[in-house]
């Protein structure tokens, strides 16, 4: 198996006695878009930020391109483009500033034309762009220098459809010329749209690691049935069933796998209707965040 | 990479530099300006200043003769209390929105995303707070001999460079201690609090000091002690002690403030 391009082994991050995460372990390979999910607070910026040596793990080993980033952090941040949650720029820099001096970091480098194809004037202080475009100019600043990994916090945050959009083109590039990304998001669609493979982070703990496809293969119905009798609640209860929504003839279910029982107990009755759909994304995805 | 950094730090803090220098040099000329209708009264002055308790005008850093000489009189009235605030306020200021200040605003995120050191980022701070000091200390003390001699005052060159090099010292001593606490907090006001509440007790330190007999032992404890302006400018002399108290303190505080901000967790 190819080397992880990021690798985080039993990563513990304590604050006080609080954990901030729990045992992380989680690796990113080659060339795939990594979604990272999870609720508020459930620690993923805490991740993040371990990952970019802004904060040191109580516990724990991250690597970055083979280099571990406590102790050589200097040479994988060259390969590595990082767009935090919210961008805080010099309000008094124009773009170009931003450009010069990051640059000047990142042997020369510029930004003039991710700044042209993003319709950014470089020109104008940050203190006066929107928030769509001081995103665009952190974009282009994450992009400085072609890194080989991106590491995106919210990348899409407070934007617009359309820019969301040439965002994910951006994103599908990049990929395409053979880089690895690591975004972090809120956003369920989005995550659907760009990513190859997720993790989901719940309580500092990561609870599932897997790829888009097997998580669309999960076998999770929504079974409604209506009936023209009462129902008995306990002829539906199961431990792989939830209910949804409960009326005296009408019964909402999330099942979990076979749904054979469900459906026989529902056969019983003298049945008005009787729907079953595949959950969406979203409804599997919440399933982890619970 | 390093240059680029410190030259960063210069020129986003040009307008705090001009501004602590031309008042500074406004101060200055003020004072040399006003010197030689000063100048005639200096007897009246001295009589006076023997009149009142001994510790009183040695709490102040005002010696009986100090109109005799252009250098006596600045000495006390510009570079034993207003120069030194104004340097305290400058590299405290400077100090706090370094480090604290951009972990406060978050804009230290992106820096630290760059293949750059911690240590590199901490020393290239250090560096370009050390060239804005250069600039104000000569700029400040310096300029009081075109000033003199605009106005045909007699001045002793030699001195101001005396004063020149313990101002800067002390001025390192005091940027350093701020430098270490904005690289342990994530609050630039809490810089300022503590360097402002520490330095301000040890200005009361330093006139309490000289006003009680028995709690003279007091100075030791300040820094306002070994800033000796008036030794500096009328004598020329300088204290070895104090010298030596500023770089190692200057030395001391520095080298804790880089372990420090190579060693912590910044949540940004």
């Amino acid at each position: 198996m190819a080397q992880a391009i990021i690798k985080l082994t039993n990563v513990t991050k304590l604050y006080g006695r609080h954990r901030g995460i729990d045992g992380v372990n989680l690796s990113v390979q080659a060339n795939e878009i990594f979604g990272f999910l999870g609720p508020n607070g459930a620690g993923k910026t805490t991740t993040i930020r371990c990952i970019m040596d802004f904060i040191r793990p109580s516990q724990g080993s991250v690597k970055v391109f083979g280099k571990d980033m406590h102790t050589n952090s200097v040479q994988a941040k060259a390969k590595i483009g990082f767009l935090p949650a919210d961008s805080m720029l010099y309000p008094k820099w124009t773009g170009q500033d931003h450009s010069d001096y990051y640059g000047n970091l990142r042997s020369n480098a510029n930004i003039s034309e991710l700044a042209n194809r993003l319709d950014l004037d470089l020109n104008v202080q940050v203190r006066h762009l929107s928030t769509g475009n001081k995103q665009k100019l952190a974009l282009a600043l994450a992009m400085l220098g072609k890194p080989d990994l991106l590491i995106m916090d919210e990348p899409t945050k407070g934007l617009d459809p359309l820019l969301q959009q040439e965002i994910y083109n951006i994103l599908h590039e990049y990929k395409r010329g053979g880089g690895t990304v690591f975004v972090s998001s809120h956003n369920l669609p989005e995550v659907e749209k760009i990513c190859d493979r997720v993790g989901v982070i719940k309580d500092g703990t990561i609870v599932a690691s897997e790829t888009m496809q097997s998580i669309r293969a999960k076998s999770i119905h929504i079974v409604t049935v209506s009936t023209t009798n009462k129902i008995a609640l306990d002829d539906f209860k199961s431990p792989k069933t939830e209910i949804i929504h409960y009326s005296e003839k009408h019964i909402i279910l999330k099942v979990h796998g076979n749904i054979n029982p469900t459906v026989q107990a529902a056969s019983r009755y003298k049945l008005k209707d009787l729907e079953v759909t595949h959950a969406n994304l979203e409804d599997i995805f919440l399933e982890y965040y619970r | 990479m390093t240059s680029a950094m410190i030259w960063k730090e210069v020129k986003d803090r040009r307008v705090s530099l001009v501004a602590y220098t031309v008042a500074g040099m406004g101060l200055v000329l003020m004072y040399v300006a006003l010197y030689p209708s000063l100048q005639g009264q200096a007897a009246t002055y001295a009589k006076l200043m023997e009149s009142l308790p001994k510790g009183f005008a040695e709490a102040f850093g005002v010696d009986a003769n100090f109109l005799a000489t252009l250098e006596g009189y600045i000495a006390s009235e510009m570079f034993s209390f207003m120069w030194p605030l104004l340097a305290i306020f400058y590299m405290v200021s400077r100090a706090g929105g370094a480090i604290a200040g951009e972990i406060e605003k978050g804009t230290i995120g992106t820096l630290l995303s760059q293949p750059v050191t911690r240590s590199s980022i901490y020393w290239a701070k250090v560096y370009a707070a050390i060239i804005s000091l250069l600039i104000f200390t000569f700029a400040t003390i310096l300029t009081t001999i075109p000033f003199a001699l605009l106005f045909k005052l007699k001045v002793d060159t030699l001195n101001y460079f005396t004063l020149t090099i313990v101002g800067l010292l002390f001025g390192l001593a005091v940027y350093g201690f701020a430098i270490m606490l904005s690289s342990l907090s994530s609050d630039k006001t809490k810089v300022y609090g503590i360097t402002g509440g520490l330095l301000f007790s040890m200005y009361v330190a330093d006139v309490v000091s000289a006003l009680t007999q028995n709690l003279s032992w007091l100075k030791y404890t300040s820094i306002f002690y070994y800033f000796d302006a008036p030794a500096a400018l009328v004598h020329g002399h300088i204290n070895n002690l104090s010298i030596l108290l500023f770089i190692v303190s200057a030395i001391v505080f520095l080298i804790i403030g880089r372990v420090i901000f190579t060693k912590r967790d910044i949540s940004i």
